[in-house]
């Protein structure tokens, strides 16, 4: 099953695809040339499944930006040049591209530019669940939504038509049931891209300044009046109007995305598939007009079923008000729904049978009177940022001050959480060292600040915070965790490794070099290996004595990748063993280093280590103050 | 629409997205089923959070596609509602007990025995919850579901593999074992052929599971 037949497969053959998987076969289908991005889940499997296809059609030519917003620019000078174009970000990353998302929606695409924001309702690896629908309405773009994963490939592809059409960047949402949600899709022909394409030197197009961006602005409102008259017929957006009733009243829906699909669930639950009337939006924003009168005149009550913010809702009220609906018919949306997380299937049957006072019971659910401990996510065993986190915890306690810890976000994020409890403030991607910058404006020196983030994170937003830092002053002391990969959203490359997206060589940037450029002075700079934990404490001491703004580099693969690296080579990693006798169960390894492949046994006071996750790290072995730990010598 | 309802529950790393992905699958090729869907956790769960995979199978449908004009009908939502799960595959017990929603009178679940408790519980962090004991929970699976088979699975992977890994595919041969009527075992072997590179251990797996009821 290698990821790489999703290329090869001929049209008209059926692949069971990650909804991701089909969003990349759609831009393989549509020719498109250029795609750009940077990794976050639920969006990350896209560039990823693209890149597996570059072997077979090198016409692709793919990145992975060192973020979302140059992601979006390289998207945007592909457009430019007239090839169809795809940047793929997460939601919150789209706030990063924003500045150049806001401005070449004035300008318009020349060849197809897609933006793909894959949103997070529930928040299942997100800081928030930002409903970026809302950036349609903010830059005037069309969005577009899909409810499976043969409609996402189907709609991909025709996204980069639309696009190309009315010279319109397209927004291209999703949601993580989307994206990882799995189905049946019928693949469709792959398009040759266009072959001639090139720069056209239409400043006035492309240079947003003042006095371009003046026309331009009327140029996007008249482009988008055509748009919004068009929705009315696309074949996206689906009008099925019944004239019969449900106790005696006719009632109609409004969905899109994941929504509709569990909305299909419950009418055909409920039996009443025929019974009521529905609108499927696979346009949500402008919304087709002409077809929601049509539906507001075919109803006595309207239900809208949309997650997150009432986009939906608030329009078709708006569209309601105008047309003079108001007070003929019911219109409800959030009043029945909730405004957070993702739907679970049965709340939508619930809820409209509630609307149309259909009898729905459920056979009694079955319930515990307990109430169950959260299964947290924790750091791997043998996981780096757990020997960098014990230094500095340790470090913490021989001085005898509370460190300010900001942090960023990535796998160490996790340190947050018992035992190590060593993250104070966390935001935004990049936010650590913007934050330190801040503290250290408040707080004397005898307040150490540190500013804790991963290598990719530290190409993408943090190096502009180190420059900041370097420039006003903000002492500071910035703790890199290079731990050589992307790795919370699947392992990814990023500068520091040198391999492109393709796994063909590119330029590595070394983090040590980088930081020397931006004006950290060669004392100031610290690179130990992470797991090395006696030195790892005895030279963070230094770095937290030290003065100015100072950056340690702790440095060590990441364990899920140094196994795949033993696996490769065919090389068993050593396996520690806790001496039962010399044991004093003081529980340092189990209480404050806490990896998950150590035991603890109340009853007889002794720790031990669960051979089957242990992966030879031997951090443990130096932690433990009565040398209990070895590595065993036979496995 | 007469559709088959699978839920995989477990810990990340037990492979609840492997065990979705071979029962899709099998759903693809199988001709008694028209369609799949499913859905899986991602993203920072895998690091030994709770995760869940789901399989649907649409014995009788359409294939829906914009492109090529299918109707709309037969679309459905990924995620399974309440009651209604035909198949549990439980690989943690606590994890079985958080999805006991999906259980009805016409489920028939797989538990693992095989306790993992979360880093939370046993550092007694303040958040609430305790964790139930294998009777307690097998008392609540009883009183809701058709019938439970529960067993350690983990130790029986552990003993004839020397490895826990294999828990998933030894369930997965108990399950298809017991909905011969849906899961056809020469099918399914097939499907494991194709999807490890060597798939000798997980076939053994797969066959010990398949022996065990």
């Amino acid at each position: 099953m290698e990821r790489s037949h999703y290329a090869l497969d001929k049209p008209g053959k059926s692949v069971i695809m990650l909804g991701n998987e089909a969003v990349a076969r759609g831009i393989l289908e549509a020719g498109t040339i250029i795609g750009a991005g940077y990794p976050g889940t639920p969006s990350s499997e896209i560039l990823k499944t693209l890149a597996s296809m570059e072997n077979y059609f090198p016409h692709l030519k793919l990145e992975w930006s060192i973020n979302e917003k140059v992601g979006l620019e390289v998207a945007i000078a592909g457009s430019m040049s007239d090839v169809r174009s795809v940047a793929c970000m997460k939601h919150v990353g789209v706030n990063v591209a924003a500045d150049a998302f806001m401005t070449i929606a004035y300008a318009g695409a020349r060849g197809g530019l897609v933006v793909v924001s894959a949103d997070d309702p529930n928040l299942y690896s997100s800081q928030n669940e930002q409903d970026n629908r809302f950036y349609g309405l903010h830059g005037l773009v069309p969005v577009f939504e899909p409810s499976t994963p043969q409609e996402a490939k189907d709609m991909m592809k025709y996204a980069f038509e639309f696009s190309e059409k009315y010279e319109t960047v397209v927004l291209f949402r999703t949601t993580t049931r989307l994206n990882h949600g799995r189905g049946n899709v019928v693949l469709g022909e792959i398009q040759k891209p266009k072959t001639e394409h090139g720069f056209d030197w239409d400043r006035e197009r492309w240079v947003c300044l003042p006095s371009h961006s003046r026309v331009l602005r009327k140029n996007l409102l008249e482009r988008m009046d055509i748009i919004s008259q068009d929705v009315n017929q696309s074949h996206l957006n689906g009008l099925n109007l019944s004239e019969q009733t449900v106790n005696g009243k006719k009632i109609g829906f409004i969905s899109a995305g994941i929504p509709y699909s569990h909305l299909k669930d419950a009418l055909s639950y409920l039996e009443i598939e025929d019974k009521v009337s529905t609108l499927k939006l696979g346009i949500v924003y402008p919304l087709p007009r002409k077809l929601i009168i049509k539906l507001l005149k075919n109803v006595d009550k309207l239900l809208v079923i949309e997650e997150l913010e009432p986009i939906i809702e608030t329009l078709v009220k708006k569209i309601a008000f105008e047309e003079g609906f108001v007070g003929e018919i019911e219109i409800v949306g959030k009043d029945l729904f909730p405004q957070n997380f993702e739907f679970p299937a049965e709340l939508v049957i619930e809820k409209v049978a509630k609307f149309t006072n259909k009898e729905f019971e459920l056979s009694e659910i079955p319930h515990t009177e307990l109430k169950l401990p959260p299964r947290l996510p924790v750091l791997c065993p043998g996981c780096s940022h757990r020997a960098t986190f014990y230094a500095i915890n340790k470090l913490e306690k021989k001085l005898k001050k509370q460190f300010i810890n900001s942090s960023d976000i990535g796998c160490y994020t996790l340190g947050v959480y018992k035992p190590l409890e060593a993250i104070d403030a966390q935001i935004c991607m990049g936010g650590s060292i913007g934050m330190a910058n801040g503290f250290s404006k408040l707080y004397g020196d005898d307040q150490p600040l540190l500013a804790i983030l991963g290598d990719s994170t530290f190409f993408h937003t943090g190096v502009p915070g180190l420059v900041n830092a370097v420039y006003n002053q903000n002492n500071m002391l910035i703790v890199i965790l290079d731990n050589r990969s992307t790795s919370m959203t699947g392992f990814q490359d990023n500068p520091g490794t040198g391999v492109k997206i393709t796994k063909k060589p590119g330029t590595r940037v070394i983090i040590e070099d980088l930081v020397k450029g931006c004006g950290v002075p060669e004392e100031n700079i610290w690179l130990e290996d992470s797991n090395d934990i006696d030195k790892m404490v005895e030279k963070l001491e230094d770095a937290i004595n030290a003065e100015g703004v100072r950056v340690f580099i702790s440095r060590h693969i990441c364990s899920l990748l140094e196994m795949g690296e033993f696996k490769a080579r065919n090389i068993t990693p050593p396996t520690y063993k806790i001496d039962k006798e010399a044991c004093i169960g003081c529980q340092i390894c189990y209480n404050q280093f806490g990896c998950p492949a150590i035991n603890f046994n109340e009853k007889l006071r002794k720790a031990s280590i669960d051979q089957s996750l242990c992966r030879g790290c031997g951090v443990c072995e130096f932690i433990c103050p009565q040398g209990a730990i070895h590595e065993e010598t036979q496995k | 629409m007469d559709i088959f309802n699978i839920l995989i529950a477990g810990i990340g790393g037990q492979g609840t997205i492997l065990l979705g992905n071979i029962l899709r699958e099998y759903g693809l090729r199988s001709p008694l089923i028209k369609n799949v869907v499913g859905t899986e956790t991602r993203g920072v769960s895998q690091r030994e959070g709770s995760v869940s995979s789901t399989v649907r199978y649409l014995i009788d449908s359409k294939i829906y596609s914009l492109e090529q004009g299918y109707e709309i009908e037969d679309l459905v939502s990924p995620l399974i509602p309440t009651n209604d799960a035909h198949l549990i595959i439980g690989l943690e017990p606590l994890e079985t007990l958080r999805n006991l929603k999906f259980i009805s009178e016409k489920t028939e679940i797989i538990y693992n025995t095989h306790k993992r408790f979360p880093r939370n519980v046993l550092l007694n962090s303040e958040l609430e919850g305790e964790y139930p004991s294998n009777a307690y929970i097998l008392d609540i699976l009883d009183q809701f579901a058709r019938r439970t088979i529960s067993m350690d699975f983990t130790e029986l992977s552990i003993q004839y593999f020397e490895s826990s890994i294999y828990a998933n595919i030894i369930s997965l041969g108990v399950s298809v074992k017991e909905f011969q009527n849906i899961l056809h075992k020469k099918l399914i072997l097939k499907v494991i052929k194709d999807y490890f590179p060597d798939s000798t251990k997980n076939t053994e797996a797969f066959e010990l599971g398949f022996d065990l009821v």
